[in-house]
């Protein structure tokens, strides 16, 4: 298996300067340290200190002034410097940091640098009046960043689409702040793409979504479908329609009753099975009913369910498909028995999800750290997880 | 003429030595900037149609066509008119492209340099996997349409909740990028740096509808990097097959297929030099039907390769 190829220890030092339980000191050494990446992933660490990102700020190598800029936690004054940068990408990447000021925002709104508006246009903490002033920028980027922005006034949404060209109605379409009204006019459009954008919108209301429900591209009825607001009348007929993309996507609806999602489990299609196999809502009695489905992506679907019961878990854990013994050990309620159990599996690929799983107890992943896998994928997996401890330890360890 | 380098929508087709093969590639509709261009390599060229733009030679709002006209307008355009064959990416090739002409399932995307692609992405060595699943898009809204950025976003939430670990590239000033501790973003990456980050994951991500020649994804196979795509991706199918990677539908069954993917074979690399794509492998392909165009003559072409580049003067 191709991802199974031999290769070189992960980039540890970059993996331990992005952890965000790195000890202070050896953060601190790490963000110092001569290779960019590494004080590029210290950079993107949330938990870094205001000290060390505004040190990291001015650091020669872009990468590392770019992740600075990203980083949700950056203080103020780093981001001030950083939406003055050379380089646009950091620029542009700062400015759309909400941890930007108001004041520079407001500065930078009258920049000539396309990029510092295009930033501040998509900034979740632009002040309205700014995203009115950008709707109508004379570039289009920045007109199109503030369309994007669900901070945008709605009225300021409210456009006659029809002078308008696809990507601003495809964006307007995106836009939770987009007016019902305006979504309802959207949905009614030829262009499938701009209805899909409307039946995925989160504040779509249930009236345009039932316009959506039965549209002739399947996309559309799915996203229609899946969407938590959709009637519940609707998801129910839909339940039970001769259409499997409709009985799929309500299947997947997080909202789908359990009494449909029983007779969902239950379908005569393996791929509407699956849905209903992976929906929490499923009732226990039916998970067990699903685990022993003689598809293995039926099975797969419940191996991974996030609401899986031990019992469940336990089952398939002895399946005789590997993909389906893989799903349960990635899954973040294996428990430590269940896992050691998995350790010894057949298949490096599932020994190798053990390793990585945090639930594995400490022996397990030594054990693990001398696996048979020709590979050593395994292996690799294991000293990824226990080396960022072990390197740890040996760099606090005196001497 | 013929030692210009050309706009995008346009293509020399060149021989193994470089030389013109007088034949010429449209890529793209022709703007009105590029018209006198395109008329003066038409007028010395046979004009062979190239879909890797969207849904031409259909008219699509999104790439440039009027709202509300019959996209088969799009067959009228002069330039279009001026193709005697199609290079193609369709599935249905009937429903995108006008009748009568001759066609070849030959894409942009199938030049790909393997061995360049491999040097840079491999830099000295082959890396280890530090994601499992890695999508590429630009924060504008044509990318984020082509690279179905819409798709995306609840296929890394759903694949972060399940344990698997993603990166974002291009994507960390996009608004509404899914925020989860297993997924990570970076900015847009310089090519080098994109395909070393390809290379150290385990799968590429293509959730791509309307993407007609996702040259990504040959890249991510050329890199023996398995690919996860969307089964409606409008070109690219053709690159799927057991050995490669897996067509997902959408965000609810991307982490089944995921998984589906940890325990299979692959070898996309070996797969796509056996099957004549890689730029040599494609650009012999593209002669064949070049050549059986022409028919029997007393130049025998057995090397075409579209390049905006101009050819060598003889």
């Amino acid at each position: 298996m191709t991802p199974a190829s031999p290769g070189p220890l992960p980039p540890l030092r970059g993996l331990i300067a992005q952890n965000p339980h790195c000890p202070s000191a050896l953060f601190e050494h790490l963000a110092g340290s001569q290779d960019a990446s590494v004080r590029a992933a210290a950079a993107r660490n949330r938990w870094a200190s205001d000290r060390v990102l505004a040190n990291l700020a001015t650091d020669s190598d872009p990468s590392v002034r770019q992740a600075v800029a990203g980083n949700p936690n950056c203080p103020s004054a780093a981001i001030v410097s950083l939406t003055a940068d050379g380089e646009d990408s950091i620029v542009l990447t700062a400015g759309s940091n909400p941890r930007c000021s108001e004041d520079r925002l407001m500065e930078l709104a009258l920049s000539r640098r396309v990029m510092a508006r295009v930033g501040v246009a998509g900034n979740p903490r632009c002040p309205p009046p700014l995203l009115e002033r950008f709707v109508t920028d004379e570039d289009r980027r920045v007109r199109h960043s503030a369309l994007r922005n669900a901070s945008t006034p709605p009225e300021r949404l409210n456009f006659r689409v029809d002078r308008h060209s696809f990507g601003p109605r495809q964006l307007l379409a995106r836009n939770p702040s987009t007016p019902p009204k305006l979504l309802g006019h959207l949905a009614k459009g030829d262009l499938s793409l701009i209805r899909a954008a409307v039946a995925r919108n989160s504040h779509a209301p249930p009236w345009v979504l039932a316009m959506l429900v039965n549209d002739e591209d399947e996309v559309v009825r799915a996203a229609a479908l899946r969407h938590q607001s959709v009637p519940r009348e609707l998801l129910r007929a839909a339940a039970t329609s001769p259409d499997r993309v409709a009985r799929r996507a309500s299947a997947s609806n997080p909202l789908c009753p359990p009494p449909l999602l029983r007779a969902l489990a239950t379908d005569a299609s393996p791929a509407v099975r699956a849905a209903a196999a992976v929906h929490p809502l499923l009732p226990g009695d039916l998970a067990l009913w699903v685990a022993a489905d003689d598809r293995a992506e039926v099975r797969r679907a419940a191996a991974h369910n996030p609401r899986a019961l031990p019992g469940l878990l336990t089952k398939l854990a002895a399946d005789a498909e590997g993909s389906v013994r893989v799903a349960v050990a990635f899954h973040a309620t294996a428990w430590p028995e269940l896992l050691a159990g998995l350790a010894h599996d057949e298949l490096a690929a599932v020994r190798w999800a053990v390793a990585r799983n945090s639930a594995t107890p400490f022996d397990v992943q030594c054990e693990l750290l001398d696996d048979h896998d020709p590979s050593s994928r395994v292996a690799l997996a294991a000293w990824s997880r226990w080396g960022e401890i072990l390197t740890l330890l040996e760099h606090l360890s005196p001497g | 003429m013929g030692t210009t380098e050309l706009p995008w929508a346009l293509s020399w087709i060149v021989d193994e030595h470089n030389r013109d093969t007088g034949f010429a590639m449209l890529n793209a509709p022709i703007d009105p900037d590029v018209r006198e261009v395109f008329d003066e390599v038409a007028a010395g060229h046979r004009m062979i149609g190239s879909t890797s733009y969207g849904q031409f030679p259909l008219h699509h709002e999104a790439y440039g066509g009027n709202g509300g006209e019959d996209p088969r307008e799009g067959w009228k355009r002069p330039e279009v008119l001026a193709c005697e064959a199609w290079a193609h990416c369709f599935r249905d090739p009937d429903l995108y492209l006008p009748p009568g002409k001759p066609r070849m399932l030959v894409s942009t995307s199938d030049f790909v340099e393997v061995s360049r692609v491999w040097k840079v992405g491999h830099c000295d060595s082959p890396p280890a996997k530090r994601w499992d699943l890695i999508y590429v898009c630009l924060p504008d809204w044509f990318n984020a349409m082509t690279k179905n950025w819409d798709l995306a976003q609840p296929c890394a939430i759903r694949l972060a909740k399940a344990g698997a670990r993603v990166l974002l590239v291009g994507c960390s000033a996009m608004p509404d990028v899914p925020r989860h501790p297993n997924i990570e973003t970076r900015p847009q990456l310089r090519w080098s740096d994109m395909l070393q980050a390809t290379a150290q994951s385990r799968l590429a991500l293509f959730p791509n509808g309307m993407d007609a020649s996702p040259r990504a994804l040959t890249e991510a196979i050329a890199l023996d990097v398995p690919v996860l795509v969307n089964r409606q991706i409008l070109g690219g199918w053709k690159y799927v097959r057991p050995e490669t990677g897996r067509f997902f539908d959408d965000e609810d069954d991307v982490v089944n297929a995921f998984f589906d993917c940890l325990t299979s074979s692959f070898q996309p690399r070996q797969w796509l030099l056996d099957h004549g794509y890689g730029r040599d492998g494609a650009a012999r392909r593209l002669a064949a039907e070049l050549q059986a165009l022409v028919g029997p003559s007393e130049r025998q072409l057995n090397y075409a390769l579209p390049t905006s580049q101009p050819p060598d003067v003889r």
